[in-house]
Order: C-alpha cells, then sequence, then structure tokens
C-alpha cells in the first residue's frame, strides 16, 4: 500500500515537472521536483528503499526527457547513495541544512549534465551562460525544495502510524 | 315556512351570540391558521424555490463549462484550421498534433506530442507551425512521440541565410536562442535577415523557415561570425503543431 502510494506521488509530481511547471520559469530555469524528491527520499528513507528510489525515479525522468539515458540515473542514484549513506553522520533538519543540501545537489546535478553532455555527445555550451544557468537553478531548486519539504514532513508522521518502519527511518 | 319562522328566531340571540362569542376567536384561528399555512406554504415554496435555484445555477455552471468547451474547441479548430491551410497550400501530407508535455529536466529541449507510431509518426519527422520550424521526431512510441527542439544544444540544421543564400549550421544553444555557425567571416550578413534550412542533412526539407538574426560578432581572428537566431515559432507557447509526413511538392 505504501508502495502504491509512493508511486501516486511521483506520478503526480512528473505530471506536474512535465505539463506545467514551465510557467513558473524564471530566466529560462525551472525546479527540479525530482531531485528535491530523491534529496527527501535519500535523507528520510531506510538506506535500501532510498537508492532504489533514487535510481528508479532518475531512470524515469531519463525516459522522459531529451538527454541521454542513464544521465539522470546516474546523478540521482548518486544522490540517492551519498545520503543512503551519509545520513546517520550528518544532520540534515532545519531550513539551513536542508537548503544547502539542496544547493549542492543541484550544482551536483547540473554538473553530471554538463560533463556528459559535452564529454558523450560532444554538445557545446556558452559556459559562462551554462553555469550561471546552474547557479539559478540551484537557487530555485533551494526556494521550491523547502517548501516541498515542508508538505512531505507534514505528511511523514502520518505514514509512520499507518506504516510503522516500512520506508520511512524512524522518527 | 315553518322552517324559516325557526331560522328567524334563533337568528335573532343564538346565532348572534355565538357569532360574537366565536368571530373573534373564529378570526384568530382563522388568521393564524392562515397564516400558519401562509408560513408553511412560503416556506415550502421557497424550498421549491431554494432546489429551483440550486438547479438553476448547476444548469448555469454546466452551460458555462458547455460554453468554454465550446469556445475552447472552436479556438482549437481555428488554429488547426489556420496550420493546416498553410500546409495544404504546400502540398504536404501533414497530421496535427497536440503538445502534451516538456521535458522533465531543465537542461535538453524537448516536447511530447500526443501522435505516434499509431499515427503514422516516425523518427526523424520534421515539426512545424506555420511559423517555421520547431524540430524533429527522435523517438516515437504508440501514442506519443518525444520532438527535440531546435533550441537544444544537441539540435543542427544545415541552413542558408534567405537574401544572400550563405551557407551555416544552425545550431541550439540550450537557452531559447540558436546559433548559426560557420558562417564566413566576410560573409555578408544583416541584422534581422531570415534563415531557411537548406535541405541538406535529410531531415528538413529546403526552404523551412528557421528564425532570423537578432545579434552578429565578428572579430578579427576568427574565421567565422557569431550569428544569433531568434526562432521564428515561440517555442514556450506552444500547444498544436504539425507533423510532416511526407513532402510532396516544392516548398
Amino acid at each position: 500500500m505504501i508502495y502504491l502510494i509512493i508511486s501516486l506521488v511521483l506520478i503526480f509530481l512528473f505530471s506536474i515537472q512535465t505539463a506545467f511547471l514551465e510557467i513558473f520559469s524564471f530566466g529560462g530555469v525551472t525546479p527540479d521536483l525530482i531531485l528535491i524528491i530523491v534529496v527527501y527520499c535519500g535523507i528520510n528513507f531506510t538506506k535500501n528503499n532510498g537508492i532504489g528510489l533514487s535510481v528508479l525515479v532518475g531512470f524515469i525522468q531519463d525516459c522522459l526527457s531529451g538527454s541521454i539515458l542513464g544521465v539522470n540515473t546516474l546523478s540521482k542514484g548518486l544522490v540517492g547513495i551519498f545520503f543512503s549513506a551519509l545520513k546517520d553522520k550528518i544532520i540534515v533538519e532545519g531550513i539551513l541544512a536542508v537548503s544547502f543540501f539542496t544547493f549542492c545537489t543541484s550544482l551536483f546535478d547540473g554538473m553530471i549534465y554538463f560533463i556528459a553532455m559535452t564529454s558523450l555527445l560532444g554538445a557545446q555550451f556558452k559556459a559562462d551562460f551554462f553555469f550561471a544557468q546552474i547557479l539559478l537553478f540551484a537557487v530555485y531548486n533551494v526556494v521550491t525544495g523547502l517548501f516541498l519539504f515542508y508538505i512531505l514532513d507534514l505528511s511523514r508522521p502520518w505514514v509512520h502510524r499507518r506504516f510503522p518502519n516500512q520506508v520511512f527511518q524512524p522518527i | 315556512m315553518t322552517v324559516n319562522i325557526r331560522y328567524e328566531k334563533s337568528n335573532l340571540f343564538f346565532e348572534s351570540a355565538v357569532g360574537l362569542f366565536f368571530s373573534p376567536i373564529q378570526s384568530l384561528f382563522t388568521s393564524s391558521v392562515n397564516s400558519i399555512s401562509d408560513v408553511f406554504g412560503h416556506y415550502l415554496f421557497l424550498v421549491r424555490t431554494s432546489k429551483e435555484n440550486e438547479r438553476l445555477i448547476l444548469e448555469v455552471e454546466r452551460l458555462l463549462n458547455k460554453n468554454n468547451e465550446l469556445v475552447e474547441k472552436n479556438k482549437y479548430l481555428e488554429r488547426v484550421r489556420i496550420l493546416t491551410a498553410y500546409f495544404k497550400k504546400k502540398e504536404k501530407i501533414i497530421i496535427t498534433a497536440k503538445v502534451i508535455g516538456r521535458d522533465a529536466t531543465q537542461w535538453s529541449k524537448m516536447l511530447f506530442l500526443d501522435k505516434g507510431t499509431n499515427d503514422n509518426v516516425k523518427k526523424n519527422l520534421v515539426v512545424m507551425t506555420d511559423a517555421g520550424v520547431v524540430g524533429h521526431v527522435i523517438h516515437s512510441s504508440l501514442d506519443s512521440s518525444k520532438v527535440l527542439l531546435i533550441t537544444d544544444s544537441r539540435s543542427a540544421i544545415d541552413s542558408v541565410f534567405q537574401n544572400t543564400r550563405e551557407p551555416g549550421v544552425t545550431v541550439g544553444t540550450g537557452e531559447g536562442m540558436c546559433e548559426t555557425k560557420f558562417v564566413a567571416i566576410d560573409a555578408v550578413v544583416k541584422l534581422g535577415d531570415k534563415v531557411v534550412s537548406s535541405g541538406l542533412g535529410g531531415v528538413f526539407p529546403k526552404g523551412l523557415m528557421i528564425g532570423s538574426v537578432v545579434d552578429i560578432v565578428k572579430k578579427k581572428q576568427d574565421l567565422f561570425q557569431n550569428i544569433t537566431i531568434t526562432p521564428s515559432v515561440n517555442l514556450s507557447h506552444l500547444e498544436e503543431v504539425v507533423i510532416i509526413l511526407e513532402d510532396k511538392g516544392d516548398t
């Protein structure tokens, strides 16, 4: 049942991402809801679930994008592994910590794409423009991430009560 | 006769007394009953009115919704009519498609269309509007297809300047604009010049409008000019596009 709920949430987020997030584009940049979800799941899910879900949503995002297959699987998977492996050693709570890690993962995600596209496909970007876009992308993700984290945190106690220790780590 | 006498006698006292006694009560009772009956009548009437009102509100909402649907359908058909009229003149076999989604990532520029292999849409077909080139199909499934926009950094179209016929390659910059590369430094290019596809490369037929020049940078030490092109199609507000299935005539 919890997996069905997670699937529905993901379908909802993917639909928003592909259907009308363009409306909220700022300077040609739109936030990456999937990346934010990966950060959230990496931090709050149990280890295997966090990594598994990160790779899965990365793969779905690859299928729903025009970039080469595997770029998002790689970047999201690495983000998931990072948070799943280090969540016992780092504390990601509060606005500052969430903002910092969302910002860093957004930069990382953008860089992975940049490296993959330039090295594998020979795509040519204007470096100054691209890095400015990555920075704006990271800032936009931070703002959206704080909101999304707040919404997801609201539902977390309910999930805990209904499905104790199935997906989320114990609070 | 007997009856009449009796009637007249009783009418004199008893009836008057009873009438006198009961008439205020009767009057009060009657008026009360009438009031109550009025209240009930009006209440019930109001209930009916309220129900009628609710029904009418729903009906108005339904009709407004229907009207909205018809307006949308009308606008859609009008857009499709304009779109297809342009291509019918050009003797192309086309199919119209709706834009149903955009790229799931920030970085690549792509559209999802609602037509796929069921409608003979296949890889490398050209996607356009009446304003110009949108991109080409890079993947097609049964009921949907992916279109790589001309502004994507992986898109490249062999092109020429419409007036001077100077050749170049128009590539996407990933930022909503295109660049025409490999235009010789001594080639005459002016702001506003139109860029069209050259027909080379095998994907885009000759003469399709790509965009117009908005910026030219010439450096003496370079071999080529840096020419920025703005696409003729507003790629951020696309609702319907045309997929060219077959090009029967010259463009």
